[in-house]
């Protein structure tokens, strides 16, 4: 593991950390005309944001140890940019047809945000425990690994959601807001992939 | 919530409140407080009147005033060019308002038409039981009382209202859902044939210019009071309704239902929108924080 690869790792961590607030934030703005904005809706996003967290570092860290490489990953996180950029397209049909046959209800709130975000951010959250595999030369370094992983994504998350609301949001749609973010997702799966051939080379 | 005066916010010292224009000289005392999901709620007794107020930041700001001696009288001028909106109706069969507060308008064109269903629709569970314990406001025969979120409300009716009051305020601002093109969609095909929409709208900030622009993309004519600090925007489809054509109904009306505050005179204050060049808010972008921070330079429209 070089240097230049571990810090590459914890950027790309950052950028997914403010992608993943980003998708989020438009989710809200997509979610409201149909559910209104009580905090029912916000309750909606975040426990299903919260749910693809859970299901993402749990079977992400067990990928990683059935194949503990950045290829592996990059591909999931290229299939969660693609997830998304799917979003703006389909987005009204499927709100409009949860609302004809769910209601506006806090189930339907649920319901929709799953539908939209549910599968692409579980394959993002692969990122984290992925990446302290990739990044844990040792155990003995096991606890600064995890903390810097978490640190970085963490601050990914504070940069996307004040930047998704405080300026995004005032110059972009929700929906070029969020092929926007899936562009910078499928990047860094892009690169995780290269990431992969490089450690090759030079290993060989 | 739903429901109130975009007054000009007074600031709330920590030894209490400064008075507002309306109550500066009177005793003011707090006689209830409720924290509901969106708002922090006072009911506040302003010597002869009871106000109904949001709490943001310290800062109080005015959604209701009400004089428990006389139920019609109205004392914020906005919520008294709101009921202008009566004279652009064919018909009176059903009036909705979306956004109760402390039920100002409802109530007044209730006591005044009791023959008229008046549906509300608040979204603020707290807001309701205040209206109904401080203000008089009660459901019965035709005045209903809905909690929900006035766009979902609306998406959902059935019926058709000749007049809908749009006046649904969150504390300080307007959810940026109630202020977009597809809002305004839902709302034109809940507006009966010759039926008109009325919305009270803050006019300083650059949101006010988005509101009207969004309003005369969806609405064939948009007209405007200004009362006070606030504007009153009158929408509706279909052939240009003429001065003399509003007077005469106004008068009609006034004949029928003899409101304190007589409509006639106020159409005096009507200016018609010919164009409008602010931004144009839709689902997909209404950059409504961004409008609302910047102040409109060029006022008197």
């Amino acid at each position: 593991m070089t240097h230049w690869r571990h810090t590459a790792i914890l950027c790309i961590g950052f950028l997914l950390g403010v992608a993943l607030m980003g998708v989020q934030m438009a989710s809200s703005r997509l979610l409201t005309p149909y559910f209104g904005s009580g905090i029912e809706v916000w309750a909606s996003l975040i426990s299903t944001v919260m749910l693809s967290l859970m299901a993402g570092y749990y079977i992400g860290g067990r990928v990683a140890d059935f194949a503990p490489r950045s290829q592996v990953l990059g591909v999931c996180v290229v299939a969660a940019g693609a997830l998304l950029a799917l979003t703006p397209p389909l987005a009204t049909p499927v709100l409009d047809w949860t609302l004809e046959t769910m209601g506006d209800g806090v189930g339907a709130a649920l319901f929709a945000a799953a539908a939209i975000m549910f599968v692409p951010m579980t394959l993002l959250s692969f990122f984290s425990p992925y990446a302290v595999r990739l990044l844990l030369a040792d155990a003995q370094h096991g606890g600064r690994v995890a903390g810097a992983v978490y640190s970085i994504t963490t601050i990914g998350n504070i940069v996307g959601t004040l930047g998704t609301a405080l300026y995004l949001m005032t110059k972009l749609g929700s929906r070029d807001i969020m092929m926007t973010f899936a562009a910078l997702i499928a990047a860094c799966g892009v690169g995780l992939i290269a990431l992969r051939s490089e450690g090759q080379t030079r290993a060989a | 919530m739903h429901g109130g005066v975009p007054r000009r916010a007074v600031a709330l010292g920590l030894a209490g409140w400064a008075g507002c224009a309306l109550a500066a000289h009177a005793q003011e005392t707090v006689i209830a407080q409720r924290e509901s999901p969106y708002n922090t709620i006072y009911v506040v007794r302003e010597g002869r009147y009871i106000a109904l107020q949001f709490g943001v930041n310290r800062r109080i700001f005015h959604q209701s005033l009400y004089n428990p001696e006389n139920p019609r009288e109205l004392l914020f001028a906005y919520t008294r060019y709101m009921t202008a909106g009566l004279a652009y109706t064919a018909s009176l069969n059903a009036i909705c308002e979306i956004g109760l507060g402390g039920g100002r308008t409802a109530q007044y064109l209730h006591l005044h038409m009791p023959g008229v269903p008046i549906q509300c629709v608040e979204l603020d569970p707290e807001v309701i039981a205040l209206a109904q314990q401080y203000f008089g406001v009660t459901p019965e025969r035709n005045l209903t009382i809905t909690q929900a979120d006035g766009r979902i409300f609306l998406r959902r009716a059935r019926e058709r209202f000749d007049l809908i009051f749009i006046d649904a305020y969150r504390g300080t601002f307007v959810p940026f859902h109630l202020l977009t093109r597809e809002f305004f969609q839902t709302v034109k095909r809940r507006v009966a044939p010759g039926g008109a929409v009325v919305q009270n709208i803050e006019p300083t900030t650059m949101l006010y210019d988005a509101a009207i622009a969004t309003l005369k993309a969806v609405f064939d004519h948009v007209d405007i009071y200004q009362a006070d600090g606030n504007v009153v925007a009158i929408a509706y489809d279909g052939p240009v309704k003429g001065q003399r054509q509003l007077r005469a109904r106004a008068a009609a009306l006034q004949s029928q239902y003899n409101f304190r505050h007589p409509i006639a005179p106020m159409l005096d204050a009507r200016r018609v929108v010919s164009s409008a060049r602010g931004q144009v808010l839709t689902d997909d972008f209404a950059p409504v924080e961004s409008l609302r921070a910047m102040e409109r330079h060029n006022q008197r429209q």
